[in-house]
């Protein structure tokens, strides 16, 4: 006997209202709103019996169905309709086809247990259940046992398999699993436990292999080819999903693999941009057009696809049809205000400014609250006009209306505010009588001055003056004696709005260094306001909190004139003082405290801040840019490995994420995935990471005398490149609220935050390709001969290195000397001490190796005797630094001339494994031919020689240097500081590194 | 200020409105788990600029003690910058609408901390939720939490009860989380699907 069972998984009622009257051709039944409520309520399952011979028209039965009722023959089933509404349990599917043919979201569990309840799966119950369990060592012991006793059971073996690589026994379970990618005959339960197998080993391709083949054997299993769709679409080969999803579409011809299809096909042309007019697009189009022909579209996520490759193809006519037809109201729906907003959208696109000057007032007559559909309405209608003083007025009188119906909201008023500053020229209400008639409504929110300040950026010094007094003068506050807020809350944010819109408007700081009144003014208002409101909820900023932030930015701004760390140190205090806790304050010292080198202070913060997960992308630059320059190198690499491991399986989990979104034809999340995965994996945090941690890994790997060549190198892909342009920026460098005006301070007159990225960038990419071009010549010379690819590879990347230092060359310039300002990429630094040299030479020297042994020895002895000169330079640029600032009150750090140090020690570090590569090669020499290897050897002995001496002499400057300051550590005075000698563990690594030069047996 | 759904791409933004209020700091899973099987039921609050200025994270709860389908706000914030506007109250408006019209939701639950007297008073007064129960210990630091409901029938005639400010910080963590962060990769979607067999 057989059944056609359709599940319907269906959200609303009109939705699955509408299904079943299709499907029942519209007999007997009237689904309302209620309908829905009705099946919900009473029935957990519904099943609809067209054939039911006791009946003269189709009913529904209530009630759970059970086995019997579908098995029993006297029920003479055809087609049987199930809705699915939200908890069903899935027993009743395994009743009725034997198997999961459909991902039921009731059961999802890994490793999949094989349904049916055969000999097979008996054997080895116990065994998932321990691995589900995390009982790995148990599991490995019972398949082992299993193995022994049904030496036939693949399963078992599979299992065993997982275990051990859970177990963290990678190497035997690969040896395991991996011999399966070439079976033929593997049975379903065994392709999918292989499936979960190589999805936790990252061997998504043998995946694909397995299913191939199961396919091959079975071309008509509509399981194994969905199978193998998916495993395609794991590995991102959009071809093969869509041969697959329409041979699928051939043999069962449902409308998922329909869509699984076109979606295939539309992601080729979002790769393939030479093609994608021409041919992708047009054919997802011909396909999705001739489903509308056939009135097919049920569901919004099927329109969705189509409306995303009508956009594609900039075909906003027929989008606005389709938007405007009957597929419009499937979507209407799915998303709050979708249509309407994609109508103005579509609009605007094709400049019909009328339809959407009429769309956005209709929107926002109905949701006041839209802001951004005010803007496109005044652009529209500036864009249409040619009258624009009188669409000016009309436009005003509209925003009063409106303001009129709905005075609690922001929106109009903001509104009205967005027109002058459009309308310049045309404006007939001056912007400032604007932005006073806002603030006296709604000037003690917290966004106030947030929102206004764009509009104010351009206003001249007599505007600015006028604007502060119109202001000043509708509150009643005494402007002499900094009193009268009587606890009042609302008064007090509007004098935050006016301080804040001053401290951006004013430029005095130079005559604020002079006289020290702003500062003690404003310390004043932070301990009246500390005590006129004592109870304030501690999760709300606290009403003083602004007052401090202005006073610490006011002594900033007076460090950066005068460049006395004493106006630093002042700063540090009063936030260190402030009573109440607080990110914003947290973050300013975080800020302060790696701008004066005091990683300890850093680590005490950004623990307290708990900056992981998500935030690493976000705010990890706060301690990513200092820890490993300032000498931190353990916390550093602890820092490192977590950003990793975030980064690495949220990349990797987007992969089952957008399995799911096929499984359960969510095609928009598709895309939306796809850009999330497409932004991690290009963001500046993760690369900078990853290439920062391999550096470390390089120095630190080395430092208990192992060889290089036995060092883990493979977490880099030598196959990629990281595409420089394709670096996203995902730093938050406005988390600390700032009042710098950009048309007038200096510092940040340039776009800083656009430059910082370039900088970023810049260094990077002259980080990446040079740790890439080490690692490859290791890996070069791990084997006996020379592989003339591997060495093309290498040549290809040091040239690529050598470009990237003229980028770094030109980005030098730029820099940034403001503790809240983006961080710092110590490029000045870096070539000061020649490092971009020393690597340059680093990487021709192993170039030279291509004809070893047979080398000339005279350019040999030229790369050595350059190498030693550079290092011999650098160390003396060291000598004459100072590695600590003293002054009257306090001693710092000097970050800028430690940070040259670190990375003295890093190149320093690097060229031992230089020579420990050198070392090897000749070890390998002496027992093939003598011809170079005294000349050879004595060379390198010269050059280690002289390494260690400078390694002898920087410890002996570390120990002078604290010495001339008669500080064994860092000292601030008044302030709460614990600090870290940071040093220590720069003196530690040059020590391991002279153990290991004179490890090498020379 | 623009309510919309949340997507995948609003996830660090969202996270970073919880910097400054909530203790919590979700992994990225939790938040998909949410935005891909409910994405109706979760929004952002954008500002002038576009900017993700407070999120409300909110579920059907999948296996309801009582058998009456409900919705569930895991988690609200609203930056300090934005607060007083009215927003979390937009947001939890939205997202109980999308709950009763798509998921015929009968009420919605949530949990705050009992020190948070802001909240609780907001819930109370401003959003029409009721203390149903106190459970206790329920956050990890030992704190107990008051189990509160706000009815959802007839709410799609009424949505919007008044226009007061919100007058604090919502701070919601649902214990669900912990579930939420053992699930395996594997995350479950229950909306818009057709598969025919």
């Amino acid at each position: 006997m057989s059944y056609t069972v359709l599940t319907l998984f269906l959200q609303t009622a009109s939705s699955i209202a509408n299904t079943i009257r299709e499907m029942i051709g519209g007999n007997g039944f009237q689904f309302s709103s209620a309908g829905i409520v009705l099946i919900s309520d009473f029935l957990q399952v519904e099943f609809w019996r067209p054939a039911d011979k006791s009946l003269d028209r189709p009913c529904i039965i209530s009630g759970k169905i059970s086995k019997n009722d579908i098995a029993s023959p006297n029920n003479e089933l055809n087609d049987l309709l199930i809705v699915y509404p939200l908890d069903i349990p899935c027993d009743v599917f395994i009743a009725s086809t034997g198997t999961h043919l459909f991902f039921c979201p009731s059961c999802v569990k890994e490793p999949v247990m094989p349904p049916g309840d055969t000999v097979t799966e008996r054997r080895l119950r116990k065994l998932y259940e321990l691995i589900d369990n995390g009982n790995n060592k148990p599991a490995i012991q019972h398949a082992d046992k299993l193995i022994k006793k049904f030496p036939e059971l693949i399963e078992a073996r599979i299992l065993k398999g997982i275990a051990l690589w859970r177990s963290k026994r990678h190497d035997e379970a690969e040896k395991i699993i991996l011999p399966f990618s070439f079976e033929d005959d593997l049975s379903e339960s065994a392709l999918n436990l292989l499936t979960v197998c190589f999805r936790e080993m990252h061997h998504c391709s043998e995946i694909v292999r397995i299913y191939q083949k199961a396919v091959k054997k079975c071309p008509n299993s509509e399981e194994l080819n969905s199978q193998l769709f998916m495993a395609h679409v794991r590995v991102g080969n959009y071809v093969e999903q869509q041969n697959v999803a329409f041979h699928l579409y051939k043999i069962a011809p449902n409308r998922p693999y329909f869509f699984w299809g076109v979606m295939s096909v539309y992601l080729q042309a979002k790769f393939n941009k030479k093609l994608a007019m021409t041919l992708y697009l047009p054919l997802c189009k011909r396909k999705l057009d001739k489903l509308k022909e056939e009135k097919n579209f049920v569901s919004a996520e099927e329109v969705q696809l189509y409306l995303i490759v009508l956009e594609e193809m900039q075909d906003f006519i027929t989008a606005i049809d389709i938007l405007n037809g009957p597929m419009g109201k499937i979507l209407e729906d799915s998303e709050v205000n979708f249509v309407i907003q994609k109508l103005i959208d579509y609009n605007n696109n094709l400049h019909k400014y009328d339809a959407v000057i009429k769309l956005c007032k209709q929107h926002i007559v109905k949701n006041v609250e839209s802001f951004s559909n005010y803007k496109t309405l005044i652009s529209a209608c500036y864009e249409l006009n040619e009258d624009k003083e009188s669409s000016f007025d009309d436009l005003l009188a509209f925003f009063q209306s409106l303001q009129r119906q709905h005075p609690r909201s922001l929106c109009p008023c903001m509104g009205k505010i967005h027109l002058a500053n459009h309308y310049k020229l045309f404006c007939k209400v001056p912007l400032t009588s604007l932005v006073k008639e806002f603030f006296i409504q709604f000037g003690d929110k917290p966004c106030f001055y947030n929102f206004i300040r764009p509009y104010i950026n351009c206003f001249s010094d007599t505007e600015s003056k006028e604007l502060l007094n119109s202001l000043k003068e509708t509150l009643t506050f005494s402007w002499e004696t900094f009193s009268g807020f009587q606890k009042d809350l609302k008064l007090v944010s509007k004098y935050h709005s006016i301080f804040q819109i001053e401290s951006f408007l004013v430029d005095d700081r130079n005559s604020v260094v002079e006289s020290s009144d702003f500062v003690d003014n404003y310390s004043i208002l932070v301990s009246t306001a500390i005590n006129e409101f004592q109870d304030y909820p501690k999760i709300e900023t606290h009403p003083s909190e602004i007052f401090l932030l202005l006073v610490v930015h006011r002594l900033l701004d007076s460090y950066i004139i005068t460049k006395d760390s004493n106006y630093l140190h002042k700063a540090i205090c009063r936030l260190q003082q402030y009573s109440i806790s607080s990110t914003q304050i947290q973050f300013s010292l975080l800020r302060l405290y790696s701008f004066i080198g005091l990683t300890k202070q850093c680590i005490s913060i950004y623990e307290k801040l708990e900056i992981k997960q998500l935030l690493f992308d976000t705010l990890g630059y706060t301690m990513v840019n200092y820890m490993q320059h300032l000498g931190s190198f353990q916390f550093a690499r602890k820092l490192y490995d977590a950003i990793l491991k975030f980064f690495t399986i949220s990349i990797r989990e987007t992969t089952e994420y957008i399995i799911n979104a096929y499984r359960y034809g969510t095609f928009n999340k598709i895309f939306e995935i796809m850009t999330l995965k497409t932004s991690l994996m290009h963001s500046l945090c993760y690369n900078k990471v990853l290439s920062e941690k391999l550096i470390l890994d390089l120095i630190f790997d080395t430092d208990k005398s192992q060889s290089i060549f036995a060092l883990n190198l493979s977490e880099i892909n030598l196959e990629d490149d990281i595409d420089i342009e394709e670096i996203e920026d995902h730093r938050d460098l406005e988390v600390l609220t700032c009042w710098y005006r950009p048309s007038l301070a200096d510092w940040s007159s340039r776009d800083l935050h656009l430059d910082s990225f370039l900088n970023e960038k810049a260094w990077l990419n002259c980080r990446f390709l040079f740790i890439k071009a080490f690692i490859i010549a290791i890996q070069m010379f791990t084997k006996k001969t020379i592989d003339k690819n591997l060495f093309q590879k290498f040549s290809s990347t040091a040239i690529s290195f050598n470009n990237s230092l003229e980028n770094l060359h030109r980005c030098s310039n730029v820099s940034n000397n403001h503790p809240f300002g983006p961080p710092m990429v110590p490029f000045k630094e870096f070539l000061y001490i020649s490092s971009d040299e020393i690597m340059s030479n680093m990487l021709e020297t192993f170039k030279m190796l291509e004809n070893w042994p047979n080398i000339s020895l005279e350019a040999l002895y030229g790369k050595f005797t350059a190498s030693s000169e550079l290092f011999t330079s650098a160390f003396s640029k060291i000598e004459n630094m100072n590695l600590f600032e003293s002054n009257s009150v306090s001693s710092f750090l000097n970050v800028p001339n430690f940070v040259t140090l670190e990375l003295f020690v890093e190149v320093f570090s690097l060229q031992s494994s230089v020579c420990e590569v050198f070392v090897v090669l000749l070890s390998r020499l002496d027992s093939n031919s003598k011809s170079n290897f005294c000349d050879i050897r004595k060379e390198l002995f010269q050059i280690c020689q002289n390494l260690k001496n400078l390694g002898a002499s920087t410890l002996s400057f570390l120990d002078k240097s604290r010495q001339m300051v008669k500080l064994q550590y860092l000292k601030l005075e008044d302030c709460n500081v614990d600090v870290h000698d940071a040093t220590h563990e720069l003196e530690n690594l040059i020590s391991k590194k002279l153990a290991y030069l004179s490890s090498f047996n020379l | 200020m623009n309510i919309r759904h949340a997507r995948p791409d609003d996830l660090m933004n969202m996270q970073h409105c919880n910097l400054q209020c909530l203790p919590e700091n979700y992994q990225m899973k939790y938040y998909l788990y949410h935005g891909l099987s409910w994405p109706q039921l979760s929004y952002v609050a954008c500002d002038s600029d576009g900017r993700v200025v407070g999120y409300v994270l909110a579920k059907m709860e999948e296996d309801p003690d009582d058998q009456v389908p409900h919705g569930h706000i895991t988690s609200l914030a609203v930056k300090r910058s934005h607060r007083r506007l009215g927003l979390a109250r937009k947001l939890m408006d939205q997202s109980a609408r999308a709950m009763r019209e798509c998921f015929n939701a009968k009420y919605v639950s949530l949990h705050v901390r009992v020190s948070n007297r802001a909240a609780l008073s907001l819930y109370k007064h401003n959003l029409g939720f009721e203390v149903s129960d106190i459970e206790a210990k329920y956050y990890g630091d030992g704190e107990d939490a008051f189990a509160m409901r706000r009815s959802l029938v007839g709410f799609e005639n009424d949505p919007s009860a008044n226009e007061e400010e919100d007058k604090d910080l919502l701070n919601i963590v649902s214990r669900n989380y912990l579930d939420c962060v053992l699930l395996k990769t594997v995350i479950i979607v229950k909306f818009r699907i057709n598969v025919y067999i």
